[in-house]
Protein backbone atom coordinates (compact mmCIF):
# COMPACT_ATOMS: atom_id res chain seq x y z
CA UNK A 1 0.00 0.00 0.00
CA UNK A 2 1.27 3.20 -1.05
CA UNK A 3 1.67 5.70 1.83
CA UNK A 4 0.11 9.46 1.20
CA UNK A 5 1.85 12.46 1.23
CA UNK A 6 0.67 13.15 5.00
CA UNK A 7 1.91 9.99 5.92
CA UNK A 8 5.03 10.46 4.58
CA UNK A 9 5.43 13.74 6.58
CA UNK A 10 4.38 12.07 9.34
CA UNK A 11 6.99 8.92 8.94
CA UNK A 12 10.01 12.04 8.69
CA UNK A 13 8.82 13.88 11.27
CA UNK A 14 9.06 10.67 13.57
CA UNK A 15 12.31 9.33 12.22
CA UNK A 16 13.95 12.75 12.73
CA UNK A 17 12.56 12.74 16.66
CA UNK A 18 13.73 9.86 17.38
CA UNK A 19 17.33 10.55 15.74
CA UNK A 20 17.19 13.70 17.44
CA UNK A 21 16.16 12.21 20.94
CA UNK A 22 18.77 8.44 20.80
CA UNK A 23 21.42 10.80 18.86
CA UNK A 24 21.62 13.05 21.81
CA UNK A 25 21.68 10.03 24.92
CA UNK A 26 24.15 8.16 22.79
CA UNK A 27 26.31 11.22 22.81
CA UNK A 28 25.65 12.10 26.23
CA UNK A 29 26.32 8.25 27.11
CA UNK A 30 29.43 7.94 25.44
CA UNK A 31 31.02 11.84 26.35
CA UNK A 32 28.90 13.44 28.77
CA UNK A 33 27.44 10.35 31.12
CA UNK A 34 29.99 9.73 33.07
CA UNK A 35 31.36 13.04 33.98
CA UNK A 36 30.16 13.66 37.58
CA UNK A 37 28.19 16.23 38.54
CA UNK A 38 29.62 19.95 39.13
CA UNK A 39 27.84 22.02 40.92
CA UNK A 40 28.55 25.99 41.52
CA UNK A 41 26.13 29.11 42.48
CA UNK A 42 27.07 32.52 42.33
CA UNK A 43 24.77 35.23 43.54
CA UNK A 44 23.51 38.55 41.31
CA UNK A 45 23.70 41.28 43.58
CA UNK A 46 22.57 44.27 41.03
CA UNK A 47 19.28 42.27 41.29
CA UNK A 48 18.66 42.54 45.08
CA UNK A 49 15.23 44.07 45.43
CA UNK A 50 13.48 44.58 48.54
CA UNK A 51 10.69 42.55 49.32
CA UNK A 52 8.32 42.69 52.69
CA UNK A 53 10.46 43.15 55.19
CA UNK A 54 13.36 41.90 53.93
CA UNK A 55 15.69 41.71 50.63
CA UNK A 56 15.74 39.41 48.32
CA UNK A 57 19.25 38.27 46.28
CA UNK A 58 18.91 36.54 43.40
CA UNK A 59 21.07 33.08 43.23
CA UNK A 60 21.64 31.01 40.15
CA UNK A 61 23.11 27.57 40.85
CA UNK A 62 23.99 25.91 38.05
CA UNK A 63 25.11 22.01 37.29
CA UNK A 64 28.63 21.86 34.66
CA UNK A 65 28.69 18.12 34.73
CA UNK A 66 27.31 14.99 33.03
CA UNK A 67 25.64 13.32 35.88
CA UNK A 68 22.45 15.00 37.53
CA UNK A 69 22.35 16.50 41.38
CA UNK A 70 20.43 15.70 44.06
CA UNK A 71 19.01 18.00 47.43
CA UNK A 72 21.85 20.56 46.38
CA UNK A 73 22.28 22.43 49.80
CA UNK A 74 23.30 26.05 48.96
CA UNK A 75 24.12 28.59 51.76
CA UNK A 76 24.29 32.37 51.55
CA UNK A 77 26.00 34.28 54.05
CA UNK A 78 25.41 38.13 54.30
CA UNK A 79 26.83 41.14 56.63
CA UNK A 80 23.08 43.27 57.14
CA UNK A 81 23.65 46.14 59.40
CA UNK A 82 27.23 44.74 61.06
CA UNK A 83 25.61 41.66 61.59
CA UNK A 84 26.27 38.55 59.79
CA UNK A 85 22.83 36.53 58.74
CA UNK A 86 22.58 33.18 56.68
CA UNK A 87 20.02 32.18 54.17
CA UNK A 88 19.84 27.93 53.05
CA UNK A 89 18.41 27.28 49.80
CA UNK A 90 18.08 23.49 48.48
CA UNK A 91 17.69 22.53 44.88
CA UNK A 92 15.66 18.85 44.43
CA UNK A 93 17.13 17.79 40.91
CA UNK A 94 20.01 19.27 39.12
CA UNK A 95 20.14 17.72 35.75
CA UNK A 96 23.94 17.83 34.24
CA UNK A 97 24.00 20.71 32.14
CA UNK A 98 21.35 22.64 33.46
CA UNK A 99 20.62 25.60 36.28
CA UNK A 100 18.20 26.98 38.36
CA UNK A 101 17.85 30.74 39.71
CA UNK A 102 16.71 31.11 43.55
CA UNK A 103 15.90 33.32 45.60
CA UNK A 104 17.79 33.98 49.10
CA UNK A 105 16.17 36.38 51.77
CA UNK A 106 17.59 38.69 54.17
CA UNK A 107 16.32 41.05 56.92
CA UNK A 108 17.41 44.10 54.75
CA UNK A 109 20.06 45.43 52.08
CA UNK A 110 23.40 43.69 52.56
CA UNK A 111 25.88 45.74 53.45
CA UNK A 112 28.66 43.99 51.08
CA UNK A 113 28.62 40.86 48.56
CA UNK A 114 27.08 37.93 49.72
CA UNK A 115 29.35 34.69 50.30
CA UNK A 116 27.48 31.86 48.73
CA UNK A 117 28.52 27.94 48.67
CA UNK A 118 27.81 24.85 47.94
CA UNK A 119 27.83 22.62 51.16
CA UNK A 120 26.49 19.34 50.03
CA UNK A 121 24.98 17.43 47.61
CA UNK A 122 23.47 14.19 46.87
CA UNK A 123 24.48 11.96 43.59
CA UNK A 124 21.81 9.35 42.10
CA UNK B 1 -10.39 -9.38 2.35
CA UNK B 2 -11.74 -5.51 1.89
CA UNK B 3 -9.34 -2.65 0.28
CA UNK B 4 -6.57 -1.79 1.11
CA UNK B 5 -6.56 1.52 2.98
CA UNK B 6 -5.07 3.86 5.36
CA UNK B 7 -1.81 4.08 6.90
CA UNK B 8 -1.12 3.46 9.73
CA UNK B 9 -1.45 3.43 12.72
CA UNK B 10 -4.41 0.95 13.71
CA UNK B 11 -5.61 -1.84 11.04
CA UNK B 12 -5.05 -5.21 9.82
CA UNK B 13 -5.60 -7.59 6.58
CA UNK B 14 -3.24 -10.05 6.59
CA UNK B 15 -1.72 -11.97 8.91
CA UNK B 16 1.95 -10.68 9.52
CA UNK B 17 2.71 -14.09 11.10
CA UNK B 18 2.67 -14.80 7.01
CA UNK B 19 4.43 -11.24 5.76
CA UNK B 20 4.73 -13.00 2.19
CA UNK B 21 1.16 -12.70 1.39
CA UNK B 22 1.45 -9.04 1.51
CA UNK B 23 4.45 -8.67 -0.73
CA UNK B 24 2.51 -7.44 -3.31
CA UNK B 25 0.88 -4.94 -2.04
CA UNK B 26 3.75 -3.09 0.21
CA UNK B 27 6.47 -0.96 0.27
CA UNK B 28 4.65 1.72 -1.61
CA UNK B 29 5.07 0.01 -4.68
CA UNK B 30 1.58 -1.21 -5.58
CA UNK B 31 -2.08 -0.91 -4.10
CA UNK B 32 -4.11 2.65 -4.08
CA UNK B 33 -2.51 5.59 -1.58
CA UNK B 34 -4.44 5.94 1.92
CA UNK B 35 -6.77 9.35 2.03
CA UNK B 36 -5.66 11.64 4.04
CA UNK B 37 -8.92 11.54 5.85
CA UNK B 38 -8.41 7.95 6.56
CA UNK B 39 -4.50 9.12 7.78
CA UNK B 40 -6.34 11.89 9.97
CA UNK B 41 -8.84 9.81 11.77
CA UNK B 42 -5.99 6.88 12.24
CA UNK B 43 -3.76 9.28 13.79
CA UNK B 44 -5.91 10.76 15.85
CA UNK B 45 -7.00 7.42 17.37
CA UNK B 46 -2.96 6.84 17.82
CA UNK B 47 -3.07 9.78 19.68
CA UNK B 48 -6.15 9.09 21.66
CA UNK B 49 -4.62 5.37 22.21
CA UNK B 50 -1.46 7.23 23.45
CA UNK B 51 -2.84 9.25 25.74
CA UNK B 52 -4.93 7.04 27.08
CA UNK B 53 -1.98 4.66 28.14
CA UNK B 54 0.29 7.21 28.90
CA UNK B 55 -1.40 10.25 30.75
CA UNK B 56 -1.00 8.60 34.16
CA UNK B 57 2.73 8.74 33.93
CA UNK B 58 2.71 12.18 32.36
CA UNK B 59 1.48 13.37 35.37
CA UNK B 60 3.58 11.44 37.92
CA UNK B 61 6.63 13.30 39.80
CA UNK B 62 8.90 10.36 39.46
CA UNK B 63 9.01 10.18 35.96
CA UNK B 64 9.83 13.76 35.62
CA UNK B 65 12.75 13.07 38.09
CA UNK B 66 13.94 9.69 36.49
CA UNK B 67 13.47 11.54 33.28
CA UNK B 68 15.83 14.33 34.71
CA UNK B 69 18.37 12.03 36.70
CA UNK B 70 18.78 8.71 34.45
CA UNK B 71 21.80 7.95 33.39
CA UNK B 72 21.81 7.98 29.28
CA UNK B 73 22.75 4.71 28.60
CA UNK B 74 20.25 2.92 30.64
CA UNK B 75 17.09 5.68 29.16
CA UNK B 76 18.66 3.99 25.70
CA UNK B 77 18.46 0.60 27.15
CA UNK B 78 14.94 1.28 28.24
CA UNK B 79 14.08 2.53 24.96
CA UNK B 80 15.21 0.10 22.85
CA UNK B 81 13.32 -2.37 25.02
CA UNK B 82 10.25 -1.03 24.42
CA UNK B 83 10.80 -0.62 20.74
CA UNK B 84 11.24 -4.44 20.73
CA UNK B 85 7.68 -4.25 22.50
CA UNK B 86 6.05 -1.58 20.26
CA UNK B 87 7.47 -4.17 17.12
CA UNK B 88 5.44 -6.81 18.88
CA UNK B 89 2.72 -5.03 19.61
CA UNK B 90 2.36 -3.55 16.31
CA UNK B 91 2.77 -7.40 15.09
CA UNK B 92 -0.09 -8.83 16.79
CA UNK B 93 -2.66 -5.84 16.98
CA UNK B 94 -1.39 -2.84 15.61
CA UNK B 95 -0.86 -1.35 11.89
CA UNK B 96 -2.32 -2.19 8.49
CA UNK B 97 -1.90 -6.27 7.85
CA UNK B 98 -0.78 -5.65 4.73
CA UNK B 99 2.40 -4.57 4.79
CA UNK B 100 5.84 -6.52 5.08
CA UNK B 101 8.54 -7.08 7.55
CA UNK B 102 10.11 -3.72 6.39
CA UNK B 103 6.00 -1.86 6.33
CA UNK B 104 5.96 -3.39 10.11
CA UNK B 105 9.63 -1.80 11.24
CA UNK B 106 8.30 1.83 9.84
CA UNK B 107 4.96 1.76 11.73
CA UNK B 108 7.12 1.07 14.71
CA UNK B 109 8.84 3.86 14.05
CA UNK B 110 6.45 6.40 13.40
CA UNK B 111 4.57 5.00 16.66
CA UNK B 112 7.63 5.62 18.79
CA UNK B 113 8.45 9.14 16.79
CA UNK B 114 4.70 10.45 17.32
CA UNK B 115 4.89 9.19 21.04
CA UNK B 116 7.62 11.30 21.15
CA UNK B 117 5.61 14.57 19.93
CA UNK B 118 2.77 13.50 22.48
CA UNK B 119 4.93 13.36 25.66
CA UNK B 120 6.67 16.63 24.86
CA UNK B 121 3.70 18.20 23.98
CA UNK B 122 1.72 17.04 27.29
CA UNK B 123 4.85 17.67 28.87
CA UNK B 124 5.19 21.22 27.58
CA UNK B 125 1.52 21.79 28.57
CA UNK B 126 2.70 20.84 32.18
CA UNK B 127 5.53 22.93 32.47
CA UNK B 128 7.24 19.91 32.83
CA UNK B 129 9.82 21.04 30.03
CA UNK B 130 11.00 24.51 29.00
CA UNK B 131 14.27 25.73 27.51
CA UNK B 132 16.12 26.94 30.68
CA UNK B 133 15.38 23.18 31.77
CA UNK B 134 18.58 22.11 29.92
CA UNK B 135 18.80 20.02 26.89
CA UNK B 136 19.58 17.06 29.38
CA UNK B 137 16.26 17.66 31.22
CA UNK B 138 14.01 18.02 28.17
CA UNK B 139 15.52 15.25 26.34
CA UNK B 140 15.39 12.76 29.12
CA UNK B 141 12.06 13.14 29.88
CA UNK B 142 10.61 12.99 26.31
CA UNK B 143 12.40 9.58 26.17
CA UNK B 144 11.48 8.11 29.09
CA UNK B 145 7.63 9.41 29.28
CA UNK B 146 7.32 8.28 25.40
CA UNK B 147 7.42 4.64 26.38
CA UNK B 148 3.63 4.56 27.90
CA UNK B 149 2.77 6.35 25.42
CA UNK B 150 4.37 4.22 22.58
CA UNK B 151 2.33 1.22 24.03
CA UNK B 152 -0.87 3.30 23.90
CA UNK B 153 -0.12 4.47 20.04
CA UNK B 154 0.67 0.87 19.35
CA UNK B 155 -2.45 -0.72 20.64
CA UNK B 156 -5.03 1.77 19.77
CA UNK B 157 -5.96 -0.73 16.98
CA UNK B 158 -6.88 -3.01 19.75
CA UNK B 159 -8.46 -0.36 22.30
CA UNK B 160 -10.15 1.71 20.15
CA UNK B 161 -11.31 0.31 16.57
CA UNK B 162 -13.84 -2.04 15.92
CA UNK B 163 -14.41 -5.24 13.63
CA UNK B 164 -15.74 -3.28 10.58
CA UNK B 165 -12.87 -1.10 10.33
CA UNK B 166 -10.58 -4.31 10.24
CA UNK B 167 -9.06 -3.29 13.80
CA UNK B 168 -7.76 -6.27 16.00
CA UNK B 169 -5.84 -9.34 16.60
CA UNK B 170 -3.43 -11.64 14.90
CA UNK B 171 -2.92 -14.75 15.26
CA UNK B 172 0.76 -14.01 17.28
CA UNK B 173 2.20 -16.95 18.05
CA UNK B 174 4.41 -18.31 21.11
CA UNK B 175 6.79 -16.00 20.69
CA UNK B 176 4.73 -12.42 19.79
CA UNK B 177 2.64 -13.24 22.71
CA UNK B 178 5.95 -13.51 24.47
CA UNK B 179 6.10 -9.83 23.66
CA UNK B 180 2.43 -8.65 24.50
CA UNK B 181 3.90 -10.63 28.36
CA UNK B 182 6.82 -8.53 27.99
CA UNK B 183 4.39 -5.08 27.07
CA UNK B 184 2.28 -5.52 29.57
CA UNK B 185 4.77 -6.41 32.33
CA UNK B 186 6.55 -3.02 31.60
CA UNK B 187 3.98 -1.16 31.30
CA UNK B 188 2.61 -1.88 34.63
CA UNK B 189 5.53 -2.15 36.49
CA UNK B 190 7.06 1.05 35.26
CA UNK B 191 3.99 2.83 37.07
CA UNK B 192 5.41 1.20 40.38
CA UNK B 193 8.86 0.92 39.76
CA UNK B 194 9.98 4.57 40.26
CA UNK B 195 7.96 4.95 43.56
CA UNK B 196 9.48 4.82 46.88
CA UNK B 197 7.33 1.80 47.53
CA UNK B 198 9.32 -0.52 45.81
CA UNK B 199 12.60 -0.23 48.55
CA UNK B 200 10.27 -0.07 51.14
CA UNK B 201 8.47 -3.50 50.00
CA UNK B 202 11.43 -4.84 48.56
CA UNK B 203 13.32 -4.25 51.65
CA UNK B 204 10.78 -5.55 54.06
CA UNK B 205 9.42 -8.81 52.45
CA UNK B 206 10.67 -11.81 54.41
CA UNK B 207 11.63 -14.91 52.84
CA UNK B 208 8.05 -16.32 53.37
CA UNK B 209 6.47 -13.48 51.87
CA UNK B 210 8.56 -13.63 48.93
CA UNK B 211 7.53 -17.21 48.29
CA UNK B 212 3.86 -16.00 49.06
CA UNK B 213 4.58 -13.22 46.05
CA UNK B 214 6.38 -15.76 43.66
CA UNK B 215 3.24 -18.59 44.39
CA UNK B 216 0.31 -15.67 43.63
CA UNK B 217 2.38 -14.07 40.66
CA UNK B 218 2.48 -17.76 39.05
CA UNK B 219 -1.17 -18.74 39.81
CA UNK B 220 -2.20 -15.23 38.86
CA UNK B 221 -0.69 -15.89 35.79
CA UNK B 222 -1.73 -19.00 35.07
CA UNK B 223 -5.25 -18.87 36.17
CA UNK B 224 -5.33 -16.15 33.06
CA UNK B 225 -4.05 -18.31 30.45
CA UNK B 226 -5.49 -21.09 31.46
CA UNK B 227 -8.78 -19.29 30.97
CA UNK B 228 -7.53 -18.01 27.36
CA UNK B 229 -7.12 -21.57 26.40
CA UNK B 230 -10.14 -22.73 27.40
CA UNK B 231 -11.68 -19.91 25.18
CA UNK B 232 -10.03 -21.31 22.63
CA UNK B 233 -11.28 -24.47 23.07
CA UNK B 234 -8.06 -26.43 24.73
CA UNK B 235 -8.78 -28.58 27.39
CA UNK B 236 -4.83 -29.29 27.98
CA UNK B 237 -2.31 -27.70 30.08
CA UNK B 238 0.41 -28.63 27.84
CA UNK B 239 1.31 -27.79 24.07
CA UNK B 240 3.10 -28.95 21.31
CA UNK B 241 6.72 -26.98 22.20
CA UNK B 242 7.73 -25.38 25.52
CA UNK B 243 6.17 -22.04 25.44
CA UNK B 244 2.67 -23.87 24.40
CA UNK B 245 -0.02 -24.57 26.37
CA UNK B 246 -0.55 -22.76 29.56
CA UNK B 247 1.77 -24.14 32.33
CA UNK B 248 4.58 -23.76 29.29
CA UNK B 249 3.54 -19.81 28.85
CA UNK B 250 3.14 -19.17 32.61
CA UNK B 251 6.43 -19.70 33.46
CA UNK B 252 7.95 -17.95 30.58
CA UNK B 253 5.63 -14.86 30.97
CA UNK B 254 6.82 -15.25 34.91
CA UNK B 255 10.37 -15.04 33.63
CA UNK B 256 9.77 -12.27 31.35
CA UNK B 257 8.27 -10.57 34.58
CA UNK B 258 11.19 -11.10 36.49
CA UNK B 259 13.61 -9.77 33.76
CA UNK B 260 11.20 -6.78 33.23
CA UNK B 261 11.35 -5.88 36.82
CA UNK B 262 14.98 -6.25 36.83
CA UNK B 263 15.70 -3.74 34.15
CA UNK B 264 13.59 -1.39 35.46
CA UNK B 265 15.23 -1.38 39.02
CA UNK B 266 18.39 -1.05 37.58
CA UNK B 267 17.34 1.65 35.11
CA UNK B 268 15.68 3.56 38.46
CA UNK B 269 19.34 2.78 40.29
CA UNK B 270 17.23 0.80 42.91
CA UNK B 271 19.91 -2.52 42.84
CA UNK B 272 23.38 -0.65 43.70
CA UNK B 273 24.12 -1.45 47.13
CA UNK B 274 21.51 -4.05 47.45
CA UNK B 275 23.09 -7.80 48.78
CA UNK B 276 21.68 -10.65 46.45
CA UNK B 277 18.75 -11.75 49.19
CA UNK B 278 17.58 -8.27 49.01
CA UNK B 279 17.62 -7.73 45.49
CA UNK B 280 16.10 -10.92 45.12
CA UNK B 281 13.05 -9.52 47.11
CA UNK B 282 13.24 -5.88 45.20
CA UNK B 283 12.37 -7.62 42.00
CA UNK B 284 9.81 -10.96 42.92
CA UNK B 285 7.82 -8.04 44.57
CA UNK B 286 7.96 -5.50 41.71
CA UNK B 287 7.68 -8.94 39.60
CA UNK B 288 3.92 -9.17 41.02
CA UNK B 289 2.82 -5.98 39.50
CA UNK B 290 5.09 -7.02 36.35
CA UNK B 291 3.30 -10.43 36.22
CA UNK B 292 -0.19 -9.06 36.50
CA UNK B 293 0.75 -6.63 33.53
CA UNK B 294 1.65 -9.61 31.58
CA UNK B 295 -1.87 -11.38 32.15
CA UNK B 296 -3.72 -8.72 31.75
CA UNK B 297 -2.01 -7.46 28.61
CA UNK B 298 -3.18 -10.96 27.28
CA UNK B 299 -6.70 -10.42 28.16
CA UNK B 300 -6.94 -6.67 27.00
CA UNK B 301 -4.00 -7.03 23.42
CA UNK B 302 -5.59 -11.09 22.91
CA UNK B 303 -3.56 -14.09 22.11
CA UNK B 304 -4.86 -14.08 18.56
CA UNK B 305 -7.77 -16.73 18.96
CA UNK B 306 -9.61 -14.63 16.63
CA UNK B 307 -7.41 -14.08 13.60
CA UNK B 308 -6.54 -18.38 14.67
CA UNK B 309 -10.35 -19.06 14.07
CA UNK B 310 -10.89 -16.95 11.06
CA UNK B 311 -7.87 -18.58 9.36
CA UNK B 312 -9.16 -21.92 9.97
CA UNK B 313 -12.63 -21.19 9.32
Amino acid sequence: MKRNALEWAILVASLAAIIGVVGYLVVEAVAEGGRPASVGAVADMDRGTASDGGWLIPVRVSNRGGSAALSVAVEVKAIVGGTEEVSELTVDVLAGGSEVELLAGFSGQPDEDVDVRIVGLETP
Amino acid sequence: MRPASASAILRAEVSVANPDAAKGDSGGDGGAAASISDTVRDHVRAVVGGLLVGLPLLWTQEMWRNGETMHPLKLLVLLAASFAIVVGFNAVSGFRRDRSWFELLLDSLQSLGLSMFIAAIVLYVLGRIEPEFGIATVVGRIALLAIPVSFGTALASSLLSDEEEGGGREAAGPVGELFVAAGGALYFALNIAPTDEVRLVGSEADTPLVLVAIAVSLVVGFATLLTISRAKGSRSWFGDGPLDGPVGETIAAYAIALLVSYVLLWSFDLVEGLGFRALVGHVVMLGVVAAFGAAAARILVGDGSDARAEAAA
